[in-house]
Parts: C-alpha cells; structure tokens; sequence
C-alpha cells in the first residue's frame, strides 16, 4: 500500500472544491442551459443536494471501516477478488474521466488561446506537469490546491464583479426555465458534476478519520455548489437563453465581454489563469486517485515506476476523441449526467453488501 | 551530487520548453484590422474591405491611424485593402499571402456593413460566420452604413491628429449622452437577432459630404424636430467625413427600416440607457421661437405590460427632468406657473415622439422597445413563452406612455428682462 503524507480539511477541501468546480469554466454551463434553459443556476444546487445526500453513503462506509480507505473496504466485503475488480472498474473511470476533462482542457485552450499549437504538444506539455506533481505525491498536490484557491477565487470573483455592468436580470426569466420537472430531472441526474467528492473516499488514509471526511465532502460540494451555482447566474444574466447554449466556453466568453471604458477591456488572460490552474489540481486529482487504486490493486509499494506508464496512458486516451464536438457532446454529457452509478453507486452497493454480511472495521476513536 | 547535476540539467532543459508557448508571436508580427467592412461581391460572394493603420513612432509613442498630417489620399491608400472572397477566412489567407505581416483582428473596433447587405437578410449568415472567428470580438461596434462601406471605411480620417481607434470607439460611447445612435454591440447583434424577446438596432452611419449644408434658398422656415434625420443627411460642413446617426431597424437578420436620430433618443429613453441629452422645442407663446432643454432621466422607465386579452396592453411611465438653457423669446418662463406649461409641452413632445416612433415600429413589427423583456417575466417556463410568441403579439399591441417632466433650474439666469432700445422697452 502506498504510504501518503496527512494533510488538514482545508487543503483536502480545497482540493476537492478545485476539482469540482473547474468543471464550471468549460462546456457544462452550454449543456445545463440547453436542458433546463434559465433555471441552470438553482439546477445545480438541486445536483449538489443529490451529491452531497448520496456522498453521506460514502461516509457511512468509511465510518463503518475506519481508517481505511475505500480501496480496503472493497477487499474486506466484497472479498479480494471481486473487491479488486469494483477498485479497477473506479480506476478506470477515474482515468477516463481525467482523460476527457483534459482533452476538454486542450481543445478549450486550442480554440480560444492556443490555435496554432498541436493538440499534443498542450496536452504533452500538460502531462508534465500532471506527472510532475504526481511524483511530488498526494500532500504537495492538497497543498498546492490550499494555495492556489485563494487566488483562483479572487480571480472568479474579479471576473464575476466585472461582468456586472453587462448583467441583465429579465435574461433570468422565464425562472422555470424549461420546466421545473426537467429542472428537477437533470438536477438529480447531473449529480455527477460534484461525483469528483467520491475521491475522499479514497484518500481516506490521509486524512483525520470519518467525521473529518463528512464535514470535508460535505463542506467541499456545499461551496462548489455556490461557486458553480454563482457562475451559471452571471452568465445567465450576460447572455441570453437563446444563444448561451451555443458557447463553447460561456465564462470565458463572459471575461472577453468586459468593457469598462478604453483601459479595462480584453481580461480573458485572468480567466486563462483561472482555467489552466483548477485544470491542472482537478487532472492531476483524478490521475492520483487512479494511481492510489491502481498500486492498491496490484499491491505495489512504490508508485514511481507506476506514474510515466499511466501518464502514457492518459495521453493515449486523450487522443481517442476525434474533435471538439466528439469531446462535448458525446463524452462530457455522458459523464456528467450517467457518472453518478459509478461515483455514488459503488459505496452505496458496499455498504448495503457491508450490513448483510455484518463486515465491520474498528470503531472510530475519539 | 550526480543527482543535484540531472535536476539541474532537466530544469534547464523544462526552461527551454517553456520559454514561450508555440503560437507565440511578437506584437510587430501581425497587422491589427482597426475596421472591417462587408459589401456584396461583384466578382465573388464578399467585397471586404480592411482599415489597417500604420504603426509609427511619434515622438516617445506609437502613434497609428496617419495623424502625421501626411497626405491623407496616400495614407488611405497604404491602410485601406479591399478584395473580394467568398469567406473571411479565405480573404484572411489571400492577404496574409500579400502583406508582410499577419492580418490580427483582436483590437478590431468596428464592423462596417453595407445597408444593401443588411436588407438583403444575409447579415445572419455574415455574423454567424464571424462569431465563431477567435479573434473577433464581442464588445465590436457594428454600424450599417449608406452606400457601401468600403467607400465609408475609406473616408474615416483621423480627427484633430488622433487616432482612428480612439475615433471610433469614442463616437460609440458618446451614444449616451447624444442618444441619436444606439449602443449595441456585435455581441447584441448575435444574441438579438435569434432571440424570441428582443430584436436588434444597430448603427446607422454614412459618408456626409456636406451638400445637405444649404448655402442659399429662402431661409429658416419654421421649426422643425432637431436630430430628425439619417446620418448622411445632417446639415454639417467640415470636420469628419463620416457621421453616426440613427439607427437601422432588423427582424430577426434582415434589415427592415430605420430610424432617425430622434426616433432612437425615444427608443433610447424607453429603454433608459439615456443619460442626458439635449432638445429643442417650439417656444409654446412664441412659436417662431425655440427653447433648448438639457434633459436627463429622472427614473428608470415604468412599463407595465397586460398579456390578459390576446392583444397586450403596454403602459410607459417615463420621469425626465432637465435645465431650461435658453429663451429666446425671454417670456419668463422662470416664474412656477409658466413653467408648468413649458413642463406640460415637453411632455406632449415626448409623448408624441414615442408614439410615433412606436407607431413605426408597429409597423415594421419589430418590438426596438424591449418591451418583450418586460412581458417575458410574466411567464413561468420558456415553452409557454415561446408558445405565447411574443415577436407575433408586438404588432397587434396598444400602447399608451405618460410623460412627467420637471424643470429643475433654468441656468445662470432666473429672471428674465425686457430689452431696452431707442424704440421703447421691447
């Protein structure tokens, strides 16, 4: 098993808001706008209600087992074998999800920054980085996310305030939007967008026992909630039902509309900072929670050899997409609204096998 | 140490790797497009015309748009590229392949479309095809111009040495204190033209050569609205060539009117994105005098909107207020009665201005007033909106707007003096 560093609530919460929230600043606000229309912003509190309902499952388990990670848990009550497999099928997911929330990153970037740069070269230049941080370990990557956070929250903010002026509040009328039954229906179903919490789960080790990882999961999708919630209102009042869902990336576009007076116009490179940033924690999250269940699995002690191989791997799954629209609307929507069974589903599926077979770790001390 | 001495020559080698980002190019590399204009092709779909100023050294600074007193024919010549393509992207290329420089549309500040282009209703597919362009912007200024816009973006001189640029973006801004052309910008224009609750005014300029400036003829005869007229119909001589006035009238990508630079201070003050403006009335005791009134909005508009009958009942309530700033007639309109009455008479002007500008946009069945992002809250869901079709009820619409207008001072003078000559007091 590997040995990781223990961090605080503040650095895991930040890591988890990071890898939820960046979600916000590309394609999602489009989609949620073409299901529900105008009702977006109160939509996504309905998805972090769900989430957060459905990571407290989450929490039952690793209470059940204390001090152990998810991984563990899997092997203690499903047994090794099927406990390996479910740990797999996670590792997997979380690969792919990395996988296509990069190439999300790379095709975004290529698009409105970048158009001349190979698509490999970003991504090439990006694993590095990813992979850089993965050798440094899960602490530095928590810690580096305690860091940037306020920086990043001040620069959406900036972004926010400045886009004020080109609010307009009848933009967020009709407020059913499509329907409150579709409102309703995509709200539970895209409870995926905060499925990234699922990671706490395995990152347990690390951090100071059950009641920590509650109040962590729960804080981390309570403020991803308000951050998201926060962005698909502001850009609902910039721009109208009718086209927003046309944006490949709403926010940025929303930077780019900022107008005040001759001087203070064309702050995108603010939004551009925002991006790369909670995209690089939100990758490199994901790829590390892959790894973690990865030489779990396959009992390896020592992830160094593990990561140049599985960054491969990464960069090779980037390239299966054929194009922008391929990524947008076929993978991304699939994650976000069937990405739930495997995030949430899982530990609900342990615990009930956990409470049948009457499997149970050490009580919680303290 | 060996380990010290990888790292060290790995950090230096990731130093070379990020030194600059592939699609990095230096600021001398690219020719930035200051103007665009779209006229229909004679040999091919597009006609696109390009203003792109020289940059030069001007003392400590860098000066463009030819403020250097130079010969201004030679200069047109230098920074105006007109060709025919069939796509942007293609007359891009084309160009690129020509000039030494890389075409940059980043600091673009205007897109000039021909009026011939705009009522033919291929707008929609222009704009659509240059919102997807990465460079271009969507705070651009979109103005439709009379007669073709390679000849308008031709005539674009720098005024009073400066830059170009800076002309234009300021001409836009001034639209709130002017309210003779409305303030819309590329971004509006897209996100207008395919909505179900606004629809899109846009620029009106044109080249004004100065003969609307009458030299002879039988002199002033009688008062008429000031700022009733098209750009490219305004009595000026002098200064720049070209002027912004009025406003071109779309449903949906397809321009269906106009309207004057009166017609859209009303549109403007409905709207309330009027900050302060100036009129002229006719003196009410006096008719062959006028009185000029700085007004400014005193509330934002009311509007309250009835969707219980099939045809919807629209209410404007609209509070101005502003300074008398001269009387010529010099009937003291200062004392609190008179002023009631010029109170009263500025606003049946407006009243009957917005009636009439409502009335021509009845017409045209285009709802310029917005009054659609009133009626839209009365609606819980967007199929129900949708369903209701607002774009179809405007036409069919009664209208009805109160004007309340107060004086609030009349200047540096508050009493006014008969004028004493050798024929007796006047």
């Amino acid at each position: 098993m590997l040995k990781e560093g223990k961090f605080g609530y503040k650095e895991a919460t930040s890591l988890i808001v990071i890898t939820i929230s960046s979600k916000a600043f590309f394609t999602s606000p489009s989609s949620v706008t073409k299901l529900v229309g105008t009702a977006g912003w109160y939509m996504t509190l309905i998805s972090a209600a769900v989430a957060a309902l459905m990571f407290l499952f989450l929490y039952l388990v690793l209470k059940r087992f204390s001090g152990k990670n998810i991984m563990e848990i899997n092997d203690i009550v499903l047994g090794r074998f099927a406990g390996s497999l479910l740990s797999f099928v996670f590792c997997a997911f979380l690969l792919i999800i990395a996988s296509i929330n990069m190439r999300e990153f790379t095709e975004i970037l290529k698009v409105f920054v970048l158009p001349e740069s190979p698509p490999s070269y970003i991504m090439a230049i990006f694993l590095l980085s990813v992979v850089s941080l993965a050798f440094a370990g899960l602490e530095t990557l928590a810690r580096y996310a305690k860091l940037l956070i306020y920086l990043l929250g001040a620069g959406f903010i900036i972004v926010v305030l400045l886009s004020i002026p080109n609010f307009r509040m009848h933009r967020l009328f009709p407020i059913l939007g499509r329907g409150i039954d579709k409102t309703i229906i995509n709200g539970i179903l895209r409870c995926s967008f905060y499925g990234d919490a699922a990671l706490l789960g395995i990152i347990a080790v690390s951090l100071q026992g059950a009641k920590e990882i509650k109040k962590i999961g729960l804080y981390g999708i309570f403020i991803s909630g308000l951050i998201t919630s926060l962005s698909l209102f502001s850009f609902g009042m910039v721009f109208p039902y009718s086209t927003a869902h046309e944006l490949a990336s709403p926010m940025y576009a929303m930077a780019a509309n900022v107008h005040l007076g001759g001087f203070l116009q064309h702050l995108e490179p603010i939004f551009v900072f925002l991006w790369n940033f909670t995209s690089f924690i939100e990758v490199a999250a994901l790829f590390y929670g892959a790894l973690m269940i990865y030489c779990h699995i396959f009992r390896i002690t020592d992830k160094r050899p593990v990561i140049l191989p599985m960054g491969t791997l990464l960069f090779c799954l980037n390239l299966i997409p054929k194009g922008i629209h391929d990524v947008f609307s076929g993978y991304v929507q699939t994650i976000r609204t069937w990405g739930w069974i495997l995030y949430f589903l899982p530990s609900i599926f342990v615990l009930i096998i956990a409470v049948i077979r009457k499997k149970k770790g050490a009580s919680e001390s303290g | 140490m060996g380990k010290k001495l990888i790292l060290s020559v790995f950090i230096i080698f990731l130093s070379l790797l990020f030194s600059s980002c592939f699609d990095a190019r230096e600021v001398g590399d690219y020719a930035y497009v200051s103007m665009m204009g779209i006229d229909e092709g004679v040999t091919d779909k597009l006609r696109l015309t390009f203003h792109i100023p020289e940059f030069k050294i001007s003392g400590s600074g860098t000066d463009s748009g030819g403020g250097d007193g130079g010969d201004e024919e030679e200069i047109t010549e230098k920074e105006v590229i007109t060709l025919e393509t069939s796509s942007l992207l293609t007359g891009v290329a084309i160009l690129n392949s020509s000039i030494p420089k890389l075409l940059n549309f980043m600091h673009m500040k205007a897109i000039i479309v021909s009026e011939k282009i705009a009522q033919s209703g291929k707008a929609g597919e222009i704009v659509a095809g240059l919102m997807r362009y990465r460079q271009i912007r969507g705070i651009t200024s979109v103005i439709i111009c009379k007669g073709t816009a390679q000849e308008f973006i031709r005539a674009i001189k720098p005024f009073q040495g400066g830059l170009i640029t800076e002309n234009i973006e300021e001409l836009a801004m001034r639209s709130e204190n002017t309210g003779f052309i409305p303030d819309f910008t590329f971004r509006d224009m897209y996100n207008r033209i395919k909505s179900p609750t606004t629809q899109f005014l846009c620029n009106y300029g044109a080249v004004n050569d100065g003969k609307n400036l009458k030299e002879d003829g039988s002199g002033f005869d009688g008062y008429k609205i000031p700022g009733d007229y098209l750009a490219g119909d305004t009595p000026v001589k002098g200064g720049p060539k070209i002027e912004l006035f009025g406003s071109a009238i779309f449903d949906g990508d397809k321009m269906v009117g106009t309207l004057t630079g009166f017609e859209t201070q009303m549109v403007r003050i409905i709207h309330g994105t009027l900050k302060r403006a100036a009129f002229t009335i006719q003196d009410p005791l006096s008719p062959d005098k006028i009185i000029p009134i700085e007004v400014k909005e005193f509330e934002k508009p009311k509007i309250k909107i009835d969707l219980s009958e099939y045809k919807p009942k629209i209410h404007v309530e609209i509070k101005l207020e502003g300074d008398i700033t001269s009387i010529p007639s010099r009937i003291h309109y200062e004392d609190l009665k008179m002023n009631q009455v010029l109170e009263q008479v500025f606003e049946k002007f407006i009243e009957s201005g917005i009636k009439r500008t409502f009335l021509k946009a009845q017409e045209l069945k285009v709802d310029i007033f917005d009054f659609g992002r009133t009626a839209i809250r009365q609606f819980w869901t967007i199929p129900q909106w949708e369903e209701y079709n607002w774009v179809e009820r405007f036409p069919v619409s009664e209208f009805d707007a109160k004007v309340t207008f107060t004086i609030r001072r009349t200047g540096k003078i508050i009493d006014s003096e008969p004028i004493i000559s050798s024929e007796g007091k006047e």
